[in-house]
């Protein structure tokens, strides 16, 4: 848990952990590293959970690697970056390179000079010099994490040297997230224009090996990475970062110099998110300039804001939630989804700014203070059922009685499936459950809680 | 060679030359008239002493056997300068024009009947009237086999006849036309008509163009001394249309670069390259003082809203769609319920109708969502991205993805500034409309007493409400004042791009560009830097292309940031403290 810098400056020591909040967190840890590692292969293997499955959430897991990046520079730094899904892109677009390339597999034909076909189209016979280096496999690891950090670090040090911050920093990254998208729509960056890079080695989204084997070791560069970035924010730094994001005039009259602590934040950021795009590329088989958007490094944050911020593994789980959402909806009612993405924006920062981290926090506050059973089911129940539901959803397991549909008199959606209505009810009365206790006035025994939660209110311009 | 080539009078400016005309024109047109029959002479007296031909005869003779006859009539028929004919000979041309009976027919688009299938109408030759039988027109199965060929020998002449008398059709920009075409074809026997009419008073861009058709044709087949006198015309009325053929006669000439020949070649060139890019900078500055305008439009009510509330309205753009289609609703209402004669007028409706509807929106936003979230400019921007997802998928659904308007006829075309250099209207106007929202803008932060409580709440919230200031009321006005300025830079959008539900977030990054150069604290700022940005922009594209100009700009603005961290004017509210 971060810790938060007291009024004195001093830093408070964290309190000692109560047993069953102890035992609750093993117990979970345990449960989503057997879930992960052990069942979802397993029951891969066996053929209950079909390769496709496996493969959305492979992408889905890389997206959460992407959010790691962001809490550490949103959640911990106050840096709101909007430019990740450029970094995510640049990782990408390397790797993607390679898997073009007859070295790394891609699809080439002897009519086209056994060179991707794209070139053709831009009046490009040969292989571009810079192509070139990218038929081998270390060269292009190096350059997917060497090129974002280099560019996060000059822009970061031009930006943060100058002490642009807050909302600034915000547009100077959404422009450079826009610059650069434009850039790579152009056919002469020889990079495949508007319709990116493709036709890569088929068995990668095809056979059961490949597939399973990408969700592994994407399973695992996660789990390193959140150990990593772990270690890195429970540091001295990490703690220096949340200083930054509450008080930098303070760190920076301590003699600090918070701009390269910025700096290092984002180039660390830009890099995990390049290991992400690295992973995604080969499991989702075509990587155009529309994934860097001004619109999805947005859409990146807001994985971490549904999550939680200040808390690595609220990044995580809203990646899912976020990414899981979006594919059920978009699948089942595309229409909507526009709506359900912008309602999400506002309820996020409307209703609950702690994201889901809120409501586990509540879960321990109730746990700590020995609440009744009702308060407990309160923040249990909304938790318990959205990863659930996407559970289900993500491993093929929803019952098909929750899959029928209801007509509704309604243009854009013509029919609501069931599971949203059954999910939309759940979490409507629980809210309103929770509303009304509150409304009866309960005296709510979270005055540390309240203290001990990251003033992310505080973190603006 | 008796006209002595009047547009060869060596002139040194442009402007002598109408006068210089007008002084020989008498004499030009004395001469003509003794030298050659002229059209007028032939029309006003209604056939020439000797031999009265009406055209009605000129058009049958067509239908004769000798090639020479034909000719002949085409001859006189581009001499008569009777632009009636025109759709008749174009008949003739693409073999549509047959004798029924005694009578001339030529035979129409096919319509498609549900019984009888495809049918010609059959139409008058000479008044371009379907022909009527026992009162009904007259539609044939097929074309007849009776049409008139055109003779091989004559086919050329036909040609020029059709050239020659589109050059007589009234009204300037079908008679300019007509002109350049003559020139481009580029043949001799364009010649005389075009003298013919450069004799006339025409107003000085059609003198102008005749001038210049006249010296391209020479350039091509005149004599030695008349290409010089070409060569040297074409460089002293600055023409961009003879450039091509100028280059082509220097790349012969290279070889001799002192003889005159190619001496006037070359100077002339210089003179329409130095010409040339006099109207492009002057035009670039014109483009850019417009898409400055829609910046400096979206970035004002931007600045405002960010520098009173410390809101980032990512939403600002779909404002701006919101004004659009208000405007479109309202040309739509003013199409299906008021005549087309008034249908003109509803711009003028569209615009206080744009700044209130937006307005009105803004102002719901604010109260629902904005004024939740004050102090936490992060969030603002989290949660009006959000909102501008909603909007722009509403727009959809009630409006649909692809709308246009026609702009009102008064703000269609352009103005003629020079030679060579056209202002369009819409972009004219959206330069004068910008520059007078920015002056009531002023005037109402400024002279009015809403402008003194927002102008006290930006600077110190809690005084202002302590001495009694309704600061939240002050916040949703500002906030709706923002937004109606981002509708009224959506009014002027239709003017030149179709509606699409998403065209607002084509401007919201630069406008965002804009406010982050400009700095929030002074309106000033975000005026000049939204017009230095729009000039950049204009100004880089011809050099390289506009995607690369973006990235230019943007490394520009991180450049300027490093001078200027806070903008050109730095904020002087209390919620940029750090």
């Amino acid at each position: 848990m971060p810790v938060a810098v007291s009024s004195d400056g001093a830093i408070p020591r964290p309190p000692l952990l109560d047993p069953r909040i102890k035992q609750l967190r093993i117990i979970a840890v345990i449960a989503v590293v057997i879930l992960f590692y052990v069942l979802i292969p397993i029951l891969n293997s066996t053929g209950a959970v079909s390769d496709l499955s496996i493969n959305i959430l492979g992408r889905y897991l890389c997206f959460a690697i992407v959010a790691l990046g962001i809490d550490l520079v949103w959640g911990y730094a106050g840096l709101l970056s909007l430019c990740q899904a450029f970094f995510f892109c640049v990782g990408g677009y390397a790797i993607g390179m390679f898997l073009s390339l007859p070295q790394g597999g891609g699809q080439v034909q002897k009519a086209y000079n056994n060179i991707p076909q794209f070139f053709f189209f831009n009046n490009q016979s040969t292989l571009p010099d810079f192509w070139k280096p990218f038929a081998s496999l270390p060269f292009t690891l190096a350059m997917g994490i060497f090129i974002p950090a280099v560019v996060a670090g000059i822009f970061g040090f031009f930006i943060f040297r100058s002490r642009v911050r807050g909302v600034y920093f915000a547009i100077i990254t959404q422009a450079l997230a826009w610059a650069a998208y434009l850039l790579f729509c152009r056919n002469e960056l020889l990079l495949g224009g508007t319709d990116g890079l493709t036709n890569f080695y088929p068995p990668l989204q095809h056979s059961h090996a490949w597939i399973l084997g990408l969700y592994f070791l994407t399973a695992v560069v996660l789990g390193l990475l959140y150990l990593a970035l772990f270690k890195l924010t429970k540091s001295r730094f990490g703690r220096i970062l949340i200083a930054i994001r509450d008080r930098e005039l303070r760190l920076h009259f301590a003699g600090y110099k918070p701009y390269a602590f910025k700096v290092f934040a984002f180039v660390v950021g830009a890099v995990i998110a390049a290991i992400g795009g690295m992973l995604y590329v080969p499991q989702n088989g075509i990587i155009t300039p529309g994934t860097m958007a001004v619109e999805s490094s947005i859409l990146m944050v807001v994985l971490v804001a549904v999550g939680g911020r200040g808390r690595l593994w609220g990044a995580i789980i809203g990646a899912l939630v976020v990414r899981y959402a979006y594919s059920i909806l978009s699948s089942d009612m595309p229409a909507m989804w526009s709506f359900f993405e912008g309602g999400l924006f506002i309820a996020v920062t409307l209703l609950f700014s702690n994201g889901l981290v809120g409501l586990w926090d509540e879960l321990e506050e109730n746990l700590r203070i020995r609440d009744s059973g009702l308060q407990l089911a309160l923040s249990v129940i909304p938790l318990a059922t959205v990863m659930a539901f996407v559970l289900c959803e993500a491993l093929g397991l929803m019952p098909a009685a929750l899959q029928h549909t209801i007509a509704t008199p309604l243009t854009v959606m013509p029919e609501i499936p069931i599971k949203f209505i059954l999910l939309a009810g759940i979490l409507t009365s629980v809210a309103f459950a929770r509303w009304l206790v509150r409304f009866i006035g309960r005296p709510r025994g979270s005055v540390i809680a309240a203290e001990s939660r990251p003033a992310v209110e505080e973190a603006h311009a | 060679m008796h006209l002595s080539d009047p547009f060869v009078l060596q002139l040194d400016r442009l402007s002598t030359l109408e006068a210089d005309i007008l002084k020989f024109a008498p004499i030009i047109r004395i001469v003509c008239l003794a030298g050659l029959m002229t059209v007028l002479a032939t029309k006003a007296h209604a056939g020439a002493p000797t031999e009265p031909v009406t055209p009605a005869q000129l058009m049958t003779q067509l239908g004769s056997a000798s090639d020479a006859e034909v000719s002949a009539a085409l001859k006189q028929i581009a001499a008569d300068g009777n632009y009636h004919l025109i759709t008749a000979l174009q008949a003739y041309q693409n073999g549509l024009l047959a004798m029924r009976g005694t009578q001339l027919v030529m035979y129409g688009s096919p319509v498609i009947d549900p019984v009888r299938g495809k049918l010609y109408p059959v139409l008058d030759a000479m008044t371009g009237q379907p022909v009527m039988a026992h009162g009904k027109p007259v539609l044939s199965d097929s074309i007849a086999e009776n049409t008139l060929t055109v003779p091989d020998a004559d086919s050329d002449q036909l040609e020029q006849t059709i050239n020659t008398l589109s050059m007589y059709v009234p009204g300037q920009s079908a008679r300019q036309q007509a002109i350049v075409a003559l020139g481009n074809a580029g043949s001799l026997a364009y010649l005389p008509p075009l003298r013919q009419q450069l004799a006339q008073p025409h107003s000085s861009r059609i003198h102008r163009l005749l001038r210049e058709s006249i010296a391209r044709i020479l350039l091509r087949h005149g004599t030695p001394v008349q290409k010089m006198h070409a060569a040297v015309a074409l460089g002293q009325i600055h023409s961009t249309r003879g450039m091509e053929l100028l280059k082509r006669a220097w790349r012969k000439l290279r070889k001799t670069p002192t003889s005159p020949m190619a001496v006037a070649v070359r100077n002339s060139l210089d003179q329409i390259n130095g010409y040339t890019e006099l109207t492009n900078l002057l035009f670039d500055s014109f483009a850019g003082l417009s898409l400055a305008s829609i910046y400096v439009l979206i970035a004002l009510g931007l600045a405002i809203i960010f520098g009173l509330m410390g809101v980032i309205n990512m939403a600002q753009g779909e404002f701006l769609t919101i004004g659009a289609f208000t405007t479109f609703g309202v040309a739509e209402v003013f199409r299906t319920y008021l005549p087309p004669s008034d249908y003109n007028w509803y711009f003028i409706c569209a615009i206080p109708a744009a700044f209130l509807v937006s307005a009105l929106a803004g102002a719901v936003c604010e109260w629902a969502i904005i004024r939740r979230l004050y102090g936490r400019p992060l969030e603002t921007l989290l949660a009006t991205f959000g909102l501008s997802l909603i909007l722009i998928e509403l727009i959809r659904v009630v409006f649909g993805n692809n709308n246009a308007i026609i702009a009102p006829s008064w703000l269609s075309g352009g103005l003629w500034v020079m030679p060579g250099l056209i202002f369009p209207k819409n972009r004219l106007f959206i330069i004068v409309f910008c520059a007078g929202c920015i002056i009531a803008v002023y005037a109402l932060i400024r002279k009015t007493r809403l402008g003194l409580l927002l102008r006290a709440t930006t600077q110190d919230r809690e005084m202002a409400a302590a001495l009694g200031v309704h600061t939240r009321m002050v916040d949703m006005l500002t906030f709706s004042l923002g937004t109606g300025l981002a509708g009224l830079a959506g009014c002027a959008v239709p003017l030149f791009s179709t509606l699409d539900p998403r065209m607002g977030q084509s401007y919201i990054v630069e406008s965002f560009l804009v406010v982050v150069t400009g700095g929030v604290g002074n309106l000033a700022g975000v005026i000049c830097a939204g017009t230095g940005l729009g000039f950049l922009e204009k100004f880089i594209e011809p050099w390289v292309q506009p995607v690369y100009g973006k990235v230019f700009v943007l490394i520009i603005v991180i450049a300027f940031l490093q001078w200027k961290p806070s903008g050109l004017f730095a904020a002087k509210g209390r919620s940029m403290d750090h």
